[in-house]
């Protein structure tokens, strides 16, 4: 199925009929890296973050604070200069968040996932309040620039910044595939399921958690670095509960424990969303319904629509 | 008028809105009922235009805590298509709604996918600031003729011009700029307060009061957050214990109702004259505070109901006959967004295949506004209107509203 | 005095989700809009009739209700399922009541008069509160008072603290979980409905106004403990108290002071302040 989600993607600039379904697709691909960065948290370690966007918040706000002297470094230096700052704001928050358990955790992060918004929001002078940062470039590399306005003429900036959000995906996708196989993924998932076993077998549970929600972080961070070179800015509504909302409901509607449940249900949740608001002012009247029917219809999620499909064949 | 009166009297107007909404979203199906309902006389056919399709993508909040604003922009918007019968320099005019919600994300998602799904030939719309701004680099280099109908950024007129777009509203700079000498001179005021929203449009009409009052200020400003719900009454005892002779106030939507109605109840501004940018008592708030109005209260803003012109009698008539309510300078503002939009597409004969030529002529556009005199400042983009100076009087048949006491002619963002 | 009041009505909020939270263990992101309808309740009963105590009175049983159907219907096929099910349920319908008040009232913004009587304002030793502000004060102390109460002494106060504790012990009891279940929910739901009701008079009534109160109400559950009434209104206390006062003394801080304290609280006292230590 991976293989033919990604031909699907990798082709899409050649038979979408507008550059419209491009750019969907670039914050489809976006929403994925922020959701399968939550699902290692959430799944894979079950820790239910409501606070996430703290860190996509804090990648984006890296980008807008140093894009002056990141310019330099091109495409790199800000998706790092993201990632580091999810990083540096995860380390005390996570030693912190994961010493809680379950809706303890769940509040906790929301707390300070809050506190975060509450001083992007607020603290005008350094962060540029409501109005936020913008103005940052999108570092496309100059040859990417110049190949993709040859390759798709129609595409114009679209074009070139989907091969940077794809790239950016299927790294992520692969990174985290290899962390989650990895002994370390597979200790998590004991620790999920029994944390007191694993602490009686050596293992450093209260270490483990807290690695994990650095990394989560820092995919976070790489996403919201993302969008703020592809939309050029950064505001604080990425920081604010309903950004962490967002991407908590495309984790559970994707189905957990699936790095690809993560990806369809980012790419659902995208699509539904700028589909329905633009045919009925009932946009939210009919997302509702649609997020009541996948919880009552398909507990487990759109991945268990494929997984059925894949046992009948 | 009573609740109750009120009550109904929005709820009739909701009605004939969602309506209009829905047959717009229907898009071309929806335009000749439209047109039928707004009076007007275009059958597409041999007497009808006979160009290529204009398309006006609108970008406004419909949904979310700035609905209302949305709502009578479109309105504003669509009663002056439909009085040139819905198409200009002959061309159809289609107007394709997205909704702008809240967040900037919605509002940047909403801009592309009417540049790059629906190929509008120019957006129109933007009430919230930072999505004005956040939109502003990308609908420059995509070349999309826009104009800003409410976001009042200053930055827009100033080191974010665009050459693409224009502003028919207002920047935050000019309702309060002549404001600050006539509290000042005219008011005879020297102890003032300023009490206004935490966010940028908060501080920049603040900035502007400074420029031209030069008095004393009671006390540090006032200065809650944005969209605030906790208690007013803490707000408001700070006025009362920094003992001003006046306050001027920037508020809007909900915050300004949740202030007056607790100030009222506190009788805090008994013994003290209050001044504002004239959003803190438009009609949209003055329709939810009821009898808690600060009657008396003096502001400064580009428009007010009881206007007395032809041209504003003829808007707010036409306004009440299509909406069953009173505009507000939103609606106003959307009003005079749709008679630019006409006159410059009759201006180039509907020919918009080349964005400079056309926004050369939507620059050019002068007329008679409901608001008086109003022109595009080449220097910025942005409107030059008068500033009335109004004072809130309850009205035998309008209710509560504004009524004009100075006229500030010409009134233009410095650009700098 | 204008920190208690604020608090009085956030306690009104926390109350009904707290006691859902406690007793049933299902965290309801809807309880904000229940706390939206009781709003608008009040101001489509005091426009039609003009009487207050009608909405009083109307205002929480028909939210009540609202809440009975949806747990009848929805959450009670869900309790199996985890937090994350719920979530997703309560987010849904988020959107669908906050849709459903913007077709029914419009997008615009109500504001409705204190009933007569309790207009105007004290002027006391210098400080200055108004009428209504007594009245909301009251009205928290009084639902206070009768859930403490109800919450020790009485039998449901004990079936639902067996609730808390222990699921299967009080189904082996013979007693029907399905409906204490039920009448909790709705009670919760009734208990927002009448936050909404009470604060008609004293906010700006618009369909974005469950946004806000719904992140108070979770914080001060939270800090006071799951389930606890006392800690609801601990919670309330330190919650209202901190944002009316951090807004005045700590402008470009105080919405981050906020939730540093809900942080520090669940640092520290990871149960909140009257959980029940496990």
């Amino acid at each position: 199925m991976p293989a033919v989600l990604l031909a699907v993607l990798i082709s899409l600039p050649f038979w979408t009929p507008s550059r419209y379904w491009v750019s969907v697709a670039i914050q489809a691909l976006i929403l994925a890296v922020f959701a399968m960065s939550l699902d290692l948290l959430l799944g894979f370690g079950g820790m239910p973050s409501f606070g996430h966007a703290a860190f996509y918040g804090m990648g984006a706000y890296a980008c807008g604070k140093l894009f002056p002297q990141l310019t330099g470094g091109g495409l790199l230096a800000f998706l790092a200069a993201g990632m580091a700052a999810g990083v540096i704001a995860a380390l005390p928050i996570g030693a912190l968040a994961v010493r809680a358990r379950g809706i303890y955790f769940l509040m906790l992060t929301l707390a300070f996932a809050q506190m975060v918004w509450g001083l992007a929001f607020q603290w005008t002078s350094f962060t540029g309040g409501t109005e936020g940062m913008s103005g940052i470039p999108q570092a496309v590399p100059d040859w990417l620039q110049e190949q993709g306005q040859n390759v798709w003429p129609a595409l114009r900036t679209a074009g070139p910044f989907y091969v940077v959000a794809l790239t950016v995906a299927v790294l992520a996708f692969a990174g985290l595939t290899a962390i989650t196989r990895s002994p370390f993924g597979r200790a998590l998932e004991g620790i999920r399921e029994n944390e007191g076993r694993m602490r009686a077998l050596g293992y450093p549970t209260y270490r483990y958690r807290l690695a994990a929600f650095v990394i989560a972080a820092a995919f976070a961070g790489l996403a919201g670095a993302t969008t703020a070179l592809y939309n050029g800015y950064a505001n604080p509504s990425q920081l604010y509960w309903h950004t962490s909302g967002l991407v908590l409901i495309a984790v559970i509607v994707g189905g957990t424990r699936s790095l690809l449940g993560a990806v369809l249900g980012a790419f659902f949740v995208t699509i539904v969303q700028l589909v329905i608001s633009s045919y009925t002012e009932h946009w939210q009247l009919l997302l509702g319904a649609v997020f009541i029917a996948v919880v009552l219809f398909l507990p487990g999620g759109l991945i268990s629509l494929g997984r059925l499909g894949w046992l009948r064949r | 008028m009573s609740e109750i009166e009120r009550y109904l009297d929005s709820k009739l107007g909701e009605d004939v809105d969602r309506r209009g909404f829905l047959k717009l979203s229907a898009s071309a199906a929806g335009l000749a009922a439209l047109a039928a309902c707004g009076g007007g006389t275009v059958t597409p056919g041999p007497s009808g235009p006979t160009g290529a399709e204009f398309k006006l993508g609108i970008v406004l909040p419909y949904s979310n805590v700035y609905a209302e604003l949305g709502s009578s922009i479109t309105n504003g918007i669509q009663l002056y298509l439909n009085k040139v019968g819905n198409q200009a320099g002959n061309r159809k005019i289609t107007v394709f709604k997205e909704d702008e919600k809240v967040s900037t994300d919605d509002a940047v998602a909403a801009t592309k996918k009417l540049v790059e799904q629906t190929s509008v030939d120019m957006i129109a719309g933007y009430v919230l600031s930072p999505n004005a701004v956040a939109n502003r680099d990308y609908l420059t280099s995509n070349k999309v003729p826009t104009i800003i109908a409410n976001a009042g950024a200053n930055v827009i007129s100033r080191a974010k011009k665009s050459d693409f777009i224009y502003r028919t509203s207002f920047s935050n700079w000019q309702p309060t700029h002549p404001m600050g000498s006539y509290v000042q001179d005219k008011l005879g005021l020297k102890n003032v307060l300023l009490v206004y929203a935490n966010y940028p449009a908060g501080a920049e009409t603040a900035q502007s009061f400074r420029e031209t009052y030069t008095g004393k200020f009671a006390a540090a400003d006032v200065a809650p957050p944005l969209g605030y719900t906790g208690d007013w009454a803490v707000w408001v005892s700070k006025i009362t214990a920094a003992n001003p002779d006046g306050i001027y106030v920037f508020l809007s939507g909900t915050d300004s109702v949740g202030f007056l109605n607790k100030a009222n109840e506190l009788g805090a501004l008994k013994n003290i004259k209050v001044t504002g940018s004239g959003f803190f008592v438009e009609q949209d708030v003055l329709g939810s505070v009821g009898d808690r109005a600060p009657v008396g209260a003096v502001s400064g803003l580009h428009w007010a109901l009881t206007l007395d012109t032809k041209e504003n009698k003829d808007f707010v008539a036409a306004y009440r006959k299509a909406y069953n309510k009173p505009p507000d300078v939103f609606a106003m503002d959307g009003y005079d967004t749709g008679r630019v939009i006409v006159d410059a597409l009759n201006a180039v004969k509907g020919d918009t295949k080349d964005p400079t030529k056309f926004l050369a002529a939507i620059g050019a556009v002068s007329f008679k506004s409901p608001r008086g005199d109003f022109k595009f400042d080449a220097a910025t983009h942005n409107v030059i209107n008068p500033v009335y100076i109004r004072e809130l009087v309850k009205d035998p048949q309008l209710g509560y509203t504004n009524k004009v006491v100075a006229t500030v002619a010409g009134v233009a963002d410095p650009g700098k | 005095m204008n920190g208690l009041v604020f608090a009085g009505l956030v306690f009104l909020l926390a109350a009904g989700l707290s006691v859902i939270f406690g007793v049933m263990d299902v965290l309801n992101l809807a309880h904000g809009s229940f706390y939206m309808l009781g709003a608008y309740a009040a101001f489509a009963v005091v426009s039609r009739t003009g009487s207050f105590w009608l909405a009083l009175l109307l205002g929480p049983l028909t939210v009540g209700l609202i809440g009975a159907v949806m747990e009848l219907v929805l959450f009670r096929r869900l309790y199996q399922r985890g937090h994350l099910a719920q979530v997703l349920l309560s987010f849904g319908f988020t959107l669908v009541f906050v849709d459903l008040v913007r077709s029914w009232f419009g997008p615009r913004t109500y504001g409705i008069a204190p009933p007569p009587g309790l207009g105007g304002a004290f002027h006391v030793a210098g400080a200055n509160f108004t009428k209504y502000d007594v009245f909301i004060l009251g009205v928290s102390l009084l639902v206070g008072a009768a859930l403490l109460v109800g919450w020790r002494l009485l039998k449901v106060g004990a079936v639902l603290r067996a609730g808390v504790s222990d699921k299967e012990m009080v189904g082996l009891l013979g007693i029907d979980l399905g409906l204490v279940f039920t009448l909790t929910f709705a009670f919760g739901a009734a208990l927002a409905g009448l936050g909404g009701v009470v604060a008609a008079p004293f906010v700006a009534i618009h369909p974005a106004m469950d946004d806000n109160v719904l992140i108070l109400a979770l914080v001060v559950v939270v800090l006071g403990g799951l389930g606890s009434i006392e800690g609801a209104l601990a919670g309330s206390l330190l919650i209202g108290l901190a944002y009316s006062f951090g807004t005045f003394y700590l402008q470009e801080f105080s919405i981050a002071i906020v939730f540093a304290l809900m942080a520090a609280v669940l640092v520290l006292r990871p149960r909140g302040l009257f959980g029940i230590r496990t």
